[in-house]
């Protein structure tokens, strides 16, 4: 699914944020991205979900090696990663319908073939009542679960998530889990960067521990 | 839950700015068109009115008694008469002679004084081609001093001089074009500056170059439909008050306004034009300017 070969990142002339990172992710497999703040999760992520060229090193995606793809090509690739962004990103002239079926309308399929699953979905994560919401009008939970949603409506094989449980309260970040879980389940990849331990031990996976720009995999938590 | 546009483009200043600029563009490139394709009826006009047409003119001596001044005439008219392949020969008044120059000097009291020659006009026969030099040598031994004009030498200059005047009409169409042209790119940029974020969401979330490229090609031919209606609707009246002011003038040398169906198409073309037009550079200016990026 994703595979990471002596893969070194640096934002300009710094230090290496993150340095000969190498990993296999296999389909349907499950992942935390865990380490302290600042220590290169965001930019891991970034490389995964094909927002940044790594400094150096190799990076395949579902068997694709990133730096041969023409860019019309990573469109249709970035299509089967759902991304889950730290700082949500949504759309501020869109509502909240609108910005949960973008990810749909860009693949140019039309309105009338999705605009029941974009409503279930909203339904699920709990936005039945705010489907024409102004996404600037919403606390900051309910817009981490509009980005949760336009992240898994296309149903990608990849999901990415940047703490996506970072500011909802415990009853609903085990909700969004359970939704991870179950994507997961029907063989959607999945890779979630956290700081919630109690999710960790409650949904046990392996773990991508980041310390110092290099990265581990470590066996799941007791 | 209807779409419109994923970038917010109609909040952007340039949104306001550019119809009005491109009005203006579309309201000079209809006045410069009105006036190459009113010069154009000119140039037909006159072109058709000379063709076959001949004129000799008999100069009164000075000397003379009127008599014999009509009898010279008279002479070359019998003369030009004998002549194969002409139809018509009419010996002018002196009243139509000055109708003739009065379009183009005025109607004073100097004209009537001025001395004029006897005019003879002459329609030749489509299929003749008559040797006018031979005809020129006879008419000295008639009536010394006739001259005979085919109006060809004239014509051409001042037809020239209309082409170049149609020349520096369509020169000017371009100069608009490519000035709409340069602020359709200005815009278009300024938009992929101000919207970078949005279009880089756009993409991560599995949108071509081309997809985005739609959003600002969609607003830039709406914002040239706008303007270029703008444009057409205010140049209309002014070319229609051009022309009657011009057709209402005591000189012929004025183009005239006289429109048929053609024309009046390609005035109203003019705005759509212009939108495709800003269309396509938006597209352009979108798909290097991201490319470049990448």
């Amino acid at each position: 699914m994703i595979h990471f070969d002596e893969v070194a990142l640096r934002y300009g002339s710094g230090a290496e944020t993150l340095s000969d990172v190498s990993f296999e992710l296999e389909p349907g497999s499950f992942h935390y991205v865990v380490g302290p703040s600042g220590a290169g999760k965001s930019s891991l992520l970034k490389l995964m979900y094909l927002a940044m060229a790594p400094t150096r090193g190799r990076i395949s995606v579902f068997g694709r090696d990133v730096a041969d793809i023409p860019r019309d090509e990573m469109a249709i690739l970035r299509r089967r990663i759902g991304v889950v962004f730290q700082e949500f990103r949504l759309l501020a002239h869109l509502n909240v319908f609108q910005n949960v079926a973008l990810p749909l309308k860009v693949t140019g399929k039309r309105e009338p073939k999705w605009q029941a699953h974009v409503r279930e979905l909203l339904e699920w994560v709990g936005l039945g009542d705010k489907i024409e919401a102004d996404p600037l009008t919403l606390s900051g939970g309910e817009q981490q679960r509009v980005a949760i949603a336009r992240a898994v409506i296309t149903r990608p094989n990849l999901i990415i998530a940047d703490e996506p449980t970072g500011n909802v309260d415990d009853r609903m970040a085990i909700r969004l889990m359970y939704l991870f879980e179950e994507l997961n389940k029907v063989g959607t990849t999945v890779v979630v960067a956290t700081h919630n331990e109690s999710l960790v031990r409650r949904f046990p996976h392996p773990l991508m521990q980041l310390g110092d720009g290099r990265l581990d995999i470590l066996p799941p938590p007791d | 839950m209807f779409f419109g546009s994923d970038l917010p483009l109609k909040k952007d200043a340039s949104a306001r700015f550019l119809p009005l600029l491109i009005g203006f563009m579309v309201f000079l490139a209809a006045l410069a068109l009105a006036g190459a394709l009113s010069m154009n009826t000119v140039v037909n006009d006159w072109r058709s009115a000379f063709t076959g047409k001949l004129t000799v003119q008999v100069p009164d001596d000075g000397g003379s008694s009127d008599q014999i001044q009509r009898a010279r005439v008279e002479s070359v008219v019998d003369l030009l008469r004998a002549q194969g392949g002409v139809e018509a020969v009419e010996l002018l008044s002196e009243a139509e002679t000055r109708a003739l120059i009065e379009p183009w000097l005025g109607s004073g009291s100097s004209l009537q004084e001025l001395p004029l020659p006897s005019l003879i006009a002459v329609t030749i026969s489509e299929a003749a081609n008559p040797d006018l030099t031979a005809i020129s040598i006879k008419l000295q031994e008639a009536a010394p001093g006739a001259v005979i004009d085919d109006h060809q030498r004239w014509l051409g200059e001042v037809l020239n001089n209309l082409r170049s005047l149609q020349l520096m009409a369509l020169g000017l169409l371009i100069v608009v074009g490519v000035s709409a042209m340069l602020a359709v790119v200005y815009v278009t940029r300024t938009g992929l500056a101000i919207h970078h974020e949005v279009i880089e969401l756009l993409h991560l979330i599995g949108a071509k170059d081309a997809y985005v490229a739609r959003q600002f090609q969609r607003q830039a031919l709406s914002m040239g439909l706008t303007g270029g209606a703008i444009g057409l609707f205010i140049a209309v009246p002014v070319v229609l008050l051009i022309g009657t002011l011009l057709a209402g003038g005591e000189t012929a040398i004025f183009p005239q306004v006289r429109f048929g169906l053609l024309e009046w198409g390609l005035m109203a073309a003019l705005p759509v034009l212009t939108a495709v037009i800003a269309m396509i550079t938006a597209r352009r200016t979108v798909l290097r300017s991201l490319t470049d990026l990448s």
